[in-house]
């Protein structure tokens, strides 16, 4: 156990403070909390308006449990998924596995501590939804004294179930894929099997609560916040949880709290039995030690273009990095494909959905203003979502200093780090436009008019991350995870891809359409791409020469 | 020819890593950095070559001023730094040909290089390998090799012969000899005081930030009466 305190300590330090405290922080880290709660503001209004508007409605039914059951499910979905993501760097790749491995620690000490922190880092994620709602549920029901510490246990301990379940999950992925040649192939194998895994339960769990209109019609006649007992399929403790919370019984917080016990029980024994098998030998690389034959070193001694090399050197570290590769790529291909799933069925219905697309008017020229939108929305969400640019400094670790001793300008460096962005976002966009333009059927003219906007969004997004970056890269980190997981900067692309677009959207809705109005979007875009890469050189050379090496 | 002028560093506003450095180096001439650890080693280094900027003064390298003219004098030098844990995704040979096209070396010049090299560092069959699968010597065997293959005029070398085995160590040691035998520089950092001995023309011994010896080894033997350069050394920096 003290082995276990220790480690925990240990984590949370390097984790949350790395630095020694002695550095003086710049004015941007000051303000940063500051400067990340305003922007959330209107996001957490948002949500905070939308939970009252939803009690006005579930109060008078008594169903205002059906609130908190929506919360916890969505945190605790949340969490599973991202920590599918996240498990594996912190509980396997992560730079401290080795050195753990060699010291006399019991399995379960590594994993707990591990957990440990992985559970303080999932609370800073649930936090920005979780209190609005339970600020505007506080408000409205005005609940007795005894709800507020059973509120407290039951959001502390809301992330530790499907974190276990995530961590069982890749635990045992990592311990039963068979060892493959390549170890580097076996992790991507895992983490994408584990990932259709978690798809799969996810897909099985909601059929599996799909209930019919009849027995929904009669739980929410019964009032007295019956429409609960929906939440008992996925992750069983749920229910317990709401119960607690609604009727302030403090009976369910026990079974609720017992199942956690339970649930950290199962987990510890699981990781005693298991952790070892997946974590050893997880850095081993495969090396063939054969000399190159002839024509593949001439091959490979090709000379190339500063630029393109500079820009390959990026794609290969970003694609052959594990983390990188599902964090900065995957999820780029991921989302298509899972939205491209999600519209077969959709597709094979011949009724409605037929009728209402064949009705479109697709030639009318009012429609391509939209579609130049749509295609910009396209193009900053798909480059936002990748972190590539926002992390491409961070990745670079403490051997970031490497820019500042080659002879190569730095607006040359920053603009291959660009490159491989836009190359990265380029596939996301062709993988979501095509499928999608099938799917509606929309003319090869407009689909070209969005494709280009949604390149031409996409150069604006990604010299915006990589100016975030410049301005503050998070270059001091104990995993590569941290470089692009833990850090803010895909925060601070994200929210302007996000401004940007209902910006934008507002305008074309409320323009009166001209003639010549696409033509001034494209200008518009096009003047922006170039104020942001003149902005992105001021930036670079001013900041880089001092960039911490 | 490297040119250090009256340079300084301070670090958070207090503490002074480089305290009016100033160094002259010949063409032809091999320079031993010495000094203990958290002396200004590192940081005089990093000045050199553009990583950190100085607080005052100048760097010149063959006469170019690496804060005003950072490009062209980044030409001048090849680095090895202390940390050869870098790209490891990448495998040596793409590394080699990624640092080779940074310095625009010729296609047949980069080939020949890269394979007389690996022959020298036998590292012909781990080309094809990721850096990753690298032992830690090996990582500062293509760390040197990429700093090699673009064939710069000044070599700078942090601790340069950590890890390497002795085959490779006497390699890069003859490559250092030829290097300055050409007229050309070489500046490296060292704890090991035996190779700077029996290696370097000159030696400069810096503590606390500030140069407390340049010159040659006889003369510094001379004014200590024929000690050994660990028994100088000490005596040195204890009274520094």
């Amino acid at each position: 156990m003290r082995n276990f305190l220790a480690l925990v300590k240990v984590n949370l330090k390097n984790t949350f403070n790395l630095t020694d405290g002695k550095e003086k922080k710049s004015a941007i880290s000051k303000f940063l909390p500051i400067i990340i709660l305003v922007a959330l503001l209107p996001t957490i209004s948002g949500i905070y308006f939308l939970a009252k508007e939803l009690l006005d409605v579930l109060i008078p039914i008594q169903q205002t449990g059906l609130l908190v059951g929506l919360l916890l499910m969505g945190i605790s979905v949340t969490v599973f998924f991202f920590a599918i993501f996240l498990v594996p760097s912190i509980y396997y790749f992560s730079k401290d596995v080795e050195t753990l491995l060699a010291l006399p620690l019991q399995p379960w000490v590594i994993v707990a501590s591990k957990f440990v922190v992985t559970v303080i880092y999932e609370y800073f994620t649930i936090l920005f939804f979780a209190v609005p709602v339970l600020v505007a549920y506080i408000e409205k029901v005005q609940p007795a004294f005894g709800f507020y510490p059973i509120l407290c246990i039951v959001i502390l301990l809301i992330p530790v179930v499907p974190l276990i379940l995530s961590s069982i999950l890749i635990m045992l992925v990592m311990w039963l894929i068979p060892f493959a040649k390549n170890r580097d192939f076996f992790n991507y194998l895992s983490t994408f099997f584990a990932l259709a895994l978690a798809i799969g339960i996810n897909v099985l769990a909601g059929s599996a609560s799909t209930i019919s209109q009849d027995v929904l019609l009669n739980l929410l006649m019964q009032g007295n916040n019956s429409l609960t007992r929906i939440f008992t399929y996925v992750i069983p403790n749920i229910r317990y949880g709401v119960e607690a919370m609604v009727q302030i019984d403090y009976v369910q917080l026990l079974i609720y709290v017992g199942m956690v016990a339970a649930a950290i029980l199962l987990f510890i024994f699981i990781a005693q039995i298991v952790y070892f098998r997946g974590a050893i030998g997880i850095n081993e690389t495969s090396a063939s030690r054969k000399r190159l034959k002839s024509s593949a070193y001439a091959k490979s001694t090709l000379s190339g273009n500063v630029l393109a090399t500079y820009t390959f050197k990026e794609l290969k570290l970003l694609i052959r990095t594990p983390i990188y590769f599902m964090n900065c790529v995957s999820t780029v291909v991921l989302l298509p494909v899972i939205l491209s799933v999600s519209m077969i069925p959709a597709m094979q219905s011949t009724g409605e959905l037929d009728q209402i697309l064949s009705q479109i008017p697709w030639n009318r020229p009012e429609l391509g203003i939209y579609v130049i939108g749509i295609g910009a929305c396209i193009g900053w969400g798909m480059t936002s979502l990748n972190l590539i640019t926002p992390t491409s400094i961070s990745r670079e670790g403490t051997n970031a200093y490497f820019m500042k001793y080659i002879p190569v300008p730095y607006f040359t460096q920053l603009t291959a780090k660009v490159l491989s962005g836009l190359s990265i976002s380029l596939l996301g966009i062709l993988l979501i436009l095509i499928p999608a333009a099938f799917f509606i059927r929309l003319p090869w003219n407009l689909t070209l008019m969005a494709l280009v906007s949604a390149i031409l969004a996409s150069i604006f997004m990604n010299y915006l991350g990589m100016i975030v970056d410049v301005i503050r890269p998070k270059l001091v980190w104990e995993q590569e995870a941290s470089a692009v997981k833990q850090n803010l900067n895909a925060f601070f692309t994200m929210v302007p891809a996000f401004a940007l677009s209902v910006g934008l959207m507002f305008v074309i809705i409320n323009v009166s359409y001209a003639s010549w109005l696409p033509l001034i979007l494209y200008l518009v875009l096009m003047m922006l791409d170039i104020g942001i890469v003149i902005l992105t050189k001021k930036i670079g050379d001013k900041l880089l020469p001092s960039l911490k090496g | 020819m490297i040119q250090i002028e009256n340079v300084s560093k301070v670090y958070s506003g207090k503490v002074k890593a480089v305290d009016a450095l100033s160094l002259t180096i010949e063409d032809g001439e091999i320079i031993g950095f010495i000094g203990p650890n958290g002396a200004g080693k590192t940081t005089t280094i990093k000045m050199m070559t553009g990583i950190l900027s100085p607080d005052t003064g100048r760097v010149l390298l063959n006469g170019i001023d690496i804060v005003e003219k950072p490009i062209e004098a980044k030409r001048q030098f090849g680095l090895v730094t202390d940390n050869p844990d870098i790209f490891l995704r990448l495998k040596g040979v793409e590394y080699l040909n990624f640092m080779a096209d940074i310095y625009d070396v010729s296609q047949s010049d980069r080939r020949q290089r890269i394979q007389k090299l690996a022959e020298t560092f036998e590292m012909s069959s781990a080309l094809n390998d990721k850096i990753l699968s690298y032992s830690h010597g090996m990582r500062q065997k293509i760390v040197v090799m990429g700093v090699l293959v673009h064939s710069p005029n000044i070599w700078i070398l942090d601790e340069p012969l950590t890890g390497l085995d002795p085959q490779s160590a006497f390699a890069l040691k003859e490559m250092m000899k030829n290097h300055a035998a050409e007229g050309k520089t070489v500046f490296f950092s060292t704890h090991v005081l035996e190779v700077a001995e029996k290696l370097c023309s000159k030696v400069a011994i810096i503590n606390k930030g500030k140069i407390l010896y340049f010159g040659t080894l006889e003369n510094l033997k001379k004014d200590y009466n024929e000690m050994s350069l660990e028994e100088i050394f000490l005596e040195v920096t204890r009274n520094a």
